[in-house]
């Protein structure tokens, strides 16, 4: 672009809005981190709630980053390698969050019923209704779906046999639900992820400097076992930190809803980067509008897998009508959190779909910008759909300012690592081999 | 200028393969235009081969098994079939599920890898459009056939009538049948598109009038002038972006079919994409076996390379991983749901556990077969071995298409056949007709897909020049064709 010129090197230079961008990042760090401190104080319990939505969010990132780096390494494909590096810095910024999941290791008892509670306390629960325990707890939820507001008022006066129902139903998951098991899991996931993360960054980086084409080849080997690694650490991630929240629910797809959003996210965020690094010149010529139409391609149709994946998940649940299952909508369609699932499906899918459908839009650069950026506000709506609905024992849905804190103070400092490895590393792989092509690439379609 | 980055002077065009990374040339290096038309047309304007009558005849039996068949359930009735409670789906909706599978990799090698510029799709796509249609047509039978009164089956369709009657559009299997209607309209469109400009190759190519005109109607007066083309490249590519959402949409609205039930086995939230991966698996993998055929039949191993069939292997290895993980989600919810009757499906009736009583499920070995062909037989694809080798790559590939028809007659039959009541148990006994109609429509299948290799361009041939490496701008260094070249930095080599 016009800048080309000034900086041939792809690297942040001193003293411009990118070199800076961590001393912002890191104020609204701080910003967040006294909101968590005096949220924390207030209400720990919603505390815990917000900061996981946090957490979530920024992993969601590193898992769209994994998927778009491991992808592009796994296809041969050369389009993408411009902007490749974006997606890697994310991966680079990931130990910050391994660091900053700690608390919620911590406040397990309180974001999961089944976390603290001896999985024997269960045994002495009413054992006379203990036969047939499936069968009759669809009939105590049953009474849970009949009115709307009634639900609140239904959960807490549960009957004997209804508790104890549930209780033999988190007995038999205990097994797989019990804290000292998930928090080994959760290191085991955090640990595939950083090799993955590290790894491709570390790769990727020293081929910058030595130009060796065997990095190249071997991060297409290392990319199948990476993307099988990837897939079930976190599907499960997304079964015991999400679903286990409502350990009565089950979904099989739900792994694959996360990875939607999640791959929806990463383009959006290297769309937005992209544009910004651009600007301020730093990219050159290395990214032009091809490769944004291509990114904006991607990025179409992972919307609209997401809206697949979620359409299919309500479909099936909804047409099915089993009582266990409807639970988890029917608490979101409750205490004003009809307004977001509205939101959701017009503004994570019917709006930007029809906006954003035309060639003419992925191309003109403002509107491809304020695409990202509002599908990048939707998945952070998506994420709190998927969270929030458990921190009130009744369905209500209210933003609370602990939630903002948790928020800017996780993705504060998840960014502000980023932006400070950014200034040190080329903005673009430059010993990619296949750089040359992607430089030069024109979409002939 | 601004392109300082130090490139080694690496190729900035993919049709030059860097080496080193492991990048191999798609076609023979020496590969011309020509030849690519004398190969493919050559097929349309030669005797058959001995081969392809071998294939033929048997091909043409089979098909009159199926007529036969036909008209034996359409006077006798549905009770020809072995259907009978509790099993009142088997082999007619596994068959329709199977086929429709296979039409799927048409769509998604014409399609989807067309917008994600694969080359390699180019020796292909034909082949596999013309599987999709071939193949959903015999799908349709088996459903039209199992309403029982199949001169009827207008019903299906909303027809405005003086009584009133409308199809029930709740129903997942009305879905069906627009999903399915609109899939086949599409793909015969795209098919059909994708010909024009090689069905005018052929007609330039006759010698003898009759041909001439025939291949000349059908080519619609194309001319291959640069207006022609603009329209038909435009054209393509708005048939392939209305296919896309078709690859994913039908096998997801025939996973409907089951989903939307309260069965165990039948209802889980991952059925729309698990089936649509076992779909694209399975079409991949039948593509595989017919062209591995063909390749030996009319000798195309110039325009179908190894390179070729070990991206084919490579993509069926991950579709099977896919499979697999649907196949690993559903066993660990059946367990983790906590839910009697899922973890009764999966855990006796799947896996072959006895029950309190110490029975097992008749139909362990389904399961098995199932597994060990869609999950671990595909694993062999790691090795580069196997990638390269035909005869294990032709056994791998029948492998797939008998475990990914296991699969389906799991999921039916197996869900079913234990139902709620144990004294209303049952297992399910083929009959001659059932077993008569799903041969007879494999022969109907190779029949029209021989007919095809016979008579049009079995490959697409000007997608196919397209990607020669005669035809990229970097190839002829002593033309200098390309004028935005500045000189010195995107000719790979302009020493010479």
């Amino acid at each position: 672009m016009s800048a080309a010129k000034e900086s041939p090197t792809y690297r942040i230079t001193d003293g411009g809005l990118w070199a800076n961008a961590w001393k912002v990042s890191l104020t609204v760090t701080l910003l967040g981190a006294v909101g968590c401190v005096a949220g924390y104080m207030a209400d720990p319990h919603r505390f815990a709630f917000s900061y996981l939505t946090a957490m979530v969010t920024a992993l969601t990132l590193v898992f769209g980053a994994i998927f778009l780096v491991v992808i592009q390494h796994l296809s041969s494909a050369f389009w993408g390698v411009t902007t490749r590096r974006i997606a890697e810095f994310v991966l680079a910024a990931l130990p910050v969050l391994a660091i900053l999941f700690v608390p919620l290791g911590l406040s397990m008892n309180t974001l999961f019923e089944w976390s603290g509670t001896a999985p024997e306390s269960a045994e002495h629960a009413a054992p006379e209704a203990r036969s047939d325990a499936s069968g009759e707890l669809t009939l105590g939820v049953a009474h849970a779906q009949e009115g709307d507001e009634a639900l609140g008022e239904q959960e807490v006066e549960h009957t004997d046999m209804e508790v104890a129902l549930h209780h033999e139903l988190l007995e038999h998951k205990a097994p797989w639900l019990n804290r000292p098991y998930v928090l080994v899991r959760t290191v085991v996931y955090f640990a595939v992820w950083l090799l993955i993360g590290l790894g491709y960054f570390r790769w990727s980086t020293r081929q910058d400097k030595t130009r060796d084409h065997a990095l190249t080849v071997k991060m297409k080997q290392a990319a199948p076992l990476a993307f099988i690694g990837f897939a079930s650490t976190m599907t499960f991630f997304s079964f015991d930190w999400i679903m286990g929240l409502e350990p009565n629910w089950y979904s099989t797809i739900f792994g694959v809803y996360i990875f939607s959003g999640s791959a929806v996210a990463i383009l959006a965020l290297v769309i937005v980067l992209s544009l910004s690094l651009m600007r301020s010149g730093h990219l050159g010529d290395a990214v032009n509008l091809e490769h944004l139409h291509d990114l904006g391609k991607f990025f179409f149709g992972f919307f609209c897998f997401w809206a697949y994946i979620a359409f299919s998940q309500w479909m099936l649940i909804w047409y099915a009508g089993i009582p266990e299952e409807a639970t988890y909508f029917h608490r979101r369609w409750a205490g004003g959190w009809q307004a977001v699932g509205y939101i959701l499906i017009f503004g994570h899918f019917v709006l930007p779909f029809l906006f954003f459908m035309s060639r003419v839009i992925k191309r003109r650069v403002n509107l491809l910008r304020l695409t990202a950026i509002w599908m990048l506000l939707m998945h952070v709506v998506d994420v709190y759909w998927l969270v929030m609905p458990y921190a009130t024992q009744e369905p209500h849905f209210a933003v609370q300012y602990i939630d903002v804190a948790a928020m800017l103070f996780v993705l504060g400092a998840f960014f502000t690592t980023m932006f400070v490895i950014m200034k040190r590393y080329p903005l673009v792989p430059v010993g990619d081999p296949r750089l040359p092509r992607s430089l030069h690439f024109h979409q002939t379609q | 200028m601004s392109t300082a980055l130090p490139t080694d002077a690496l190729p900035i065009d993919d049709s030059v393969p860097i080496e080193d990374i492991g990048e191999r040339h798609l076609m023979p290096a020496d590969m011309t235009v020509s030849e690519v038309t004398t190969l493919v047309a050559g097929v349309t304007e030669n005797p058959a081969p001995r081969g392809w009558w071998m294939l033929f005849i048997p091909a043409v039996l089979l098909a009159g098994l199926m007529f036969a068949c036909i008209g034996y359930l359409v006077t006798a009735g549905v009770g020809a079939w072995g259907n009978n409670a509790p099993v009142y789906w088997a082999w007619d909706i596994t068959n329709f599920v199977w086929w429709i599978g296979i039409g799927h990799a048409g769509t998604l090698i014409s399609a989807i890898l067309f917008l994600f510029r694969q080359k390699w799709r180019t020796s292909i796509n034909r082949f596999a459009e013309a599987m999709t249609v071939f193949a959903v047509l015999c799908a349709a039978i088996f459903p039209a056939l199992h309403t029982g009164r199949p001169w009827f089956d207008y019903y299906l369709f909303p027809i405005p009538n003086q009584m009133n009657v409308w199809p029930n559009f709740k129903s997942p299997l009305m879905w069906d049948v627009f999903a399915v209607n609109t899939y086949l309209t599409i793909s015969v469109v795209f098919f059909f598109v994708g010909l024009i400009p090689d069905l005018a190759t052929i007609r330039d190519r006759s010698t003898n009038l009759l041909r001439k005109r025939i291949y000349g109607f059908f080519a619609l007066g194309w001319r291959g002038s640069h207006r022609h083309w603009q329209h038909y490249e435009r054209a393509y590519l708005i048939f392939a972006a209305i296919s896309t959402p078709l690859v994913l949409s039908v096998h997801s609205v025939v996973s409907f079919d089951f989903a939307t039930s309260v069965i165990p086995g039948w209802h889980t939230t991952i059925f729309p994409p698990y089936f649509v991966a076992g779909a694209v698996f399975s079409g991949f993998a039948l593509v595989m076996t017919l062209m591995l055929i063909v390749r030996a039949v009319f000798g195309m191993h110039r325009v179908v390379t190894l390179k070729h069939l070990d991206l084919m292997t490579k993509f069926m290895l991950a579709t099977s991983m896919l499979v697999g993980y649907a196949y690993a989600m559903e066993f660990f919810i059946a367990w983790y749901s906590g839910n009697e009757y899922e973890w009764w499906h999966f855990f006796h009736t799947r896996i072959g556990l006895a029950d309190s009583t110490g029975q097992r499920s008749p139909y362990f070995w389904a399961w098995v077969a199932m597994v060990s062909c869609n999950v671990l037989v595909p694993q062999i694809f790691w090795f580069k071995y196997a990638r390269r080798s035909i005869p294990v790559m032709f056994v791998a590939t029948l492998l797939i298409n008998v475990g990914m028809w296991f699969e389906r007659f799991v999921i039916i039959v197996l869900s079913i056949h234990r139902d709620y009541l144990p004294s209303a148990w049952g297992i399910f006994h083929p009959t001659l007709i059932d077993m008569g109609l799903y041969l007879g429509t494999m022969g109907f299948f190779l029949t029209m897909f021989l007919l095809f290799v016979r008579w049009l361009p079995m490959f697409a041939i000007a997608e196919l020049k397209g990607i020669l490496p005669a035809a990229q701008p970097s190839h002829a260094p002593d033309h200098h064709e390309a004028p935005e070249a500045p000189a010195g930095e995107l000719s790979p080599a302009p020493a010479e």
